[in-house]
């Protein structure tokens, strides 16, 4: 077990692609982190560089307080799994998860006892002496684990692991490898683009975009408290609705915030959670509701209620996610996942999460939705959350 | 007016003229088979016919029928050249090339290929270039170096300047290059160095590459014979090309033994390509090269 820093790591490709910029990154021992992150963040280079397959540009990486900069893979101490597993093919499941054994010249007999050790502990036991390619997907996933846990490394470095798998066994093996973890409690760094991995399996989650650590904390923290408007839009399915706006002293204790024809109010309270109200009173400002933030309302007026169009619908049998054009300007969100084409689909369209209650609404129905204000969350004009004490 | 034909008629239509067509395909294929295959059948009957009856059979269908079977060919053979001293010699050089070849052209080929090493791209340059260079463009000056360091007349003229083969290092390069390089990373993080994971990981990987530089090499110089003839005068390391040309100059003129001693030259050929034709197919299709 060990501790793992990054200090100001910067990766610079020769062709001058520059995947990671200034990270640092603290990960206790025994910790799981999960590196999240559209494609081309720079997520699985951190990972290599952690395990010594790239070179390090600049900066220190840090394994148990000692600099492994210049170590080469195999004095590291890390095991990984890869994305397409990596097994040898030409090797039995007994050879495959013995071969770092043999490596560490671990003397045969105790060799046979962590191989069945480990095989008994992923149910891999009946299937010692196949090779990879007669093994399912899922048994092909379970022994590129054991074969990292079979040397009890210092660090576990997990390369999107799932993502060969289909939906059903993904959801399994995610349980087991938490469950596996958790048992070990060896530290671990997680590389994923899917955020309900991330979520659910990190104990802390890092959110990366362009090389840089956009923010570190637990899921929660992460879907809570976005640190900025990427963050807001990349953490959550679907992400949180950003949109251009301005505060206007209300009555009493409450503030205005136009939403189109109609105006929310908000608390002074959530206010305060962002920072001094003087301060951010009529100035331009950014604002995100989670679509949960909407719950349907009886038709007519009242407070925090807004008319929308539907522009579009999604039944997931639960609950409906309702797509709707968006009265207010909403804010170029560059930042989920799935792709630029459908960012631009989504410009100037909001999405509300509500309860399946019947059919859900049709393209251009009318709905009545009640905003809950006390999620509201406010960003700067640059996108980044706006925080009391800052 | 209606124009329609019938369904049943348009579909029988077409039957038969996909079974003309596959008729048609299936005589050209034939008539090319036996053009190719002639030859060598009359080759095999001609070794096991009485000397006598070769030559008067020859412009008959019957130069491809066995009339009376014997092996006195074979036997002549053995009687009037040292066969097994030519075999030997083919053998155990166009073996050597073989096995020296594999160790020397894979490294290379990984190498160039995998390890990140300063001119590695000029290098590779080079070695393409050299594919389309012919022995007979280097053969003077390749003669005059080997003659200086004194190896005319032995097994090591006839080995070494054959070991680097600059089509076998490209299929090496071909194939490693293709082979998912997490399976490399992953012995290196288990802990094994660039030597262990090349002989435990990438070769045992590499079977159909090895095949298939195996053949290709042995067809290359199984059959050399401008070469050997230039630097060899000698019959205790000359091979089976250099046999075979002599020995159809030696009289008296029998073209049944003549034949015997070509169907032994190409036995070893058949049966190396049988053994190793499995992988040699595929490490061709893994390599993306073309026969």
């Amino acid at each position: 077990m060990a501790t793992v820093q990054l200090r100001s790591v910067d990766k610079v490709f020769p062709d001058g692609t520059r995947a990671v910029r200034g990270l640092s990154l603290d990960v206790p021992d025994g910790e799981f982190v999960v590196l999240v992150g559209p494609s081309g963040c720079g997520k699985s280079t951190i990972l290599r560089m952690l395990a010594g397959l790239e070179e390090v540009s600049r900066g220190e990486i840090l394994i148990d307080g000692r600099s492994v900069n210049h170590l080469p893979p195999q004095k590291r101490n890390t095991a990984m799994v890869f994305q397409n597993y990596a097994l040898y093919p030409h090797k039995t499941v007994r050879q495959n998860l013995g071969f770092p054994l043999r490596m560490m010249k671990v003397p045969r007999d105790e060799r046979n006892e962590r191989i069945a050790q480990v095989a008994e502990m992923l149910g891999l036991t009946p299937w010692l002496d196949r090779r990879p390619k007669q093994l399912s997907g899922g048994q092909r996933q379970r022994v590129a684990m054991g074969r990292a846990m079979v040397r009890d490394p210092a660090v576990f470095l997990l390369d999107e692991p799932l993502s060969n798998l289909d939906a059903k066994l993904r959801v399994q093996v995610r349980a087991e490898i938490a469950a596996l973890q958790r048992r070990m409690r060896t530290t671990t760094v997680y590389v994923t683009h899917d955020q309900v991995e991330a979520m659910t399996l990190g104990d802390r989650v890092a959110v990366l975009r362009d090389g840089q650590l956009q923010q570190v904390g637990t899921g929660r923290e992460l879907y809570r408290r976005p640190a900025n408007v990427f963050v807001a839009g990349f953490i959550g399915s679907p992400g949180m609705n950003v949109f251009g706006a301005r505060l206007h002293r209300g009555e009493g204790e409450t503030f205005r915030l136009e939403f189109g024809d109609d105006r929310l109010a908000v608390h002074a309270h959530v206010l305060a959670r962002c920072g001094r109200v003087e301060d951010l009173l009529d100035e331009p400002l950014l604002a995100g509701l989670r679509p949960e933030a909407f719950s349907p309302a009886a038709k007519g007026s009242g407070p925090n209620r807004v008319r929308v169009r539907v522009a579009s619908s999604e039944a997931l049998g639960h609950e409906n996610i309702i797509y709707f054009d968006s009265p207010v300007r909403m804010h170029g969100q560059e930042t989920t996942a799935a792709g630029a084409g459908r960012e631009e689909d989504s410009a100037g369209r909001m999405a509300a999460r509500l309860p399946a209650a019947g059919a859900p609404p049709a393209a251009a129905d009318e709905l009545t939705l009640a905003v809950d204000t006390g999620k509201l969350v406010l960003f700067d004009r640059q996108g980044v959350a706006l925080r009391s004490g800052k | 007016m209606n124009d329609r034909v019938p369904d049943g008629a348009v579909s029988t239509r077409r039957r038969v003229t996909a079974l003309a067509m596959t008729g048609a395909n299936y005589l050209v294929l034939t008539v090319a088979a036996l053009l190719y295959v002639a030859p060598i059948l009359f080759m095999i009957v001609a070794s096991f016919k009485p000397d006598e009856r070769v030559l008067p059979e020859a412009g008959s269908w019957q130069a491809l029928l066995p009339s009376r079977v014997t092996t006195e060919n074979y036997a002549d053979v053995f009687e009037r050249v040292r066969f097994g001293r030519y075999l030997l010699n083919s053998i155990l050089v166009t073996g050597s090339i073989v096995a020296g070849g594999l160790v020397v052209n894979s490294l290379a080929g990984y190498a160039l290929a995998r390890l990140a090493w300063r001119g590695r791209r000029a290098v590779f340059r080079f070695v393409l270039a050299l594919m389309i260079l012919p022995l007979q463009a280097i053969a003077v000056p390749l003669f005059y170096e080997t003659t200086v360091l004194g190896w005319r007349d032995t097994y090591v003229v006839q080995i070494v300047p054959f070991l680097a083969n600059a089509f076998a290092i490209y299929l090496f390069y071909a194939f490693f290059l293709g082979m998912p390089r997490e399976l490399e990373e992953a012995a290196r993080i288990d802990g094994a160095g660039v030597g262990r994971t090349l002989v435990e990981i990438i070769l045992p990987h590499a079977k159909p590459a090895f095949a298939a530089a195996a053949i290709t090499t042995f067809l290359m110089y199984w059959g050399l014979y401008l070469w050997p003839l230039m630097v060899t005068t000698h019959e205790d390391v000359r091979p089976l090309p250099l046999a075979v040309a002599t020995f159809r100059t030696l009289p008296p003129l029998k073209w049944g033994d003549i034949m015997a001693f070509a169907v032994m030259m190409v036995a070893p050929v058949l049966v190396v390509f049988l053994v190793f034709q499995r992988w040699f197919v595929r490490g061709v299709a893994a390599s993306g090269m073309k026969g």
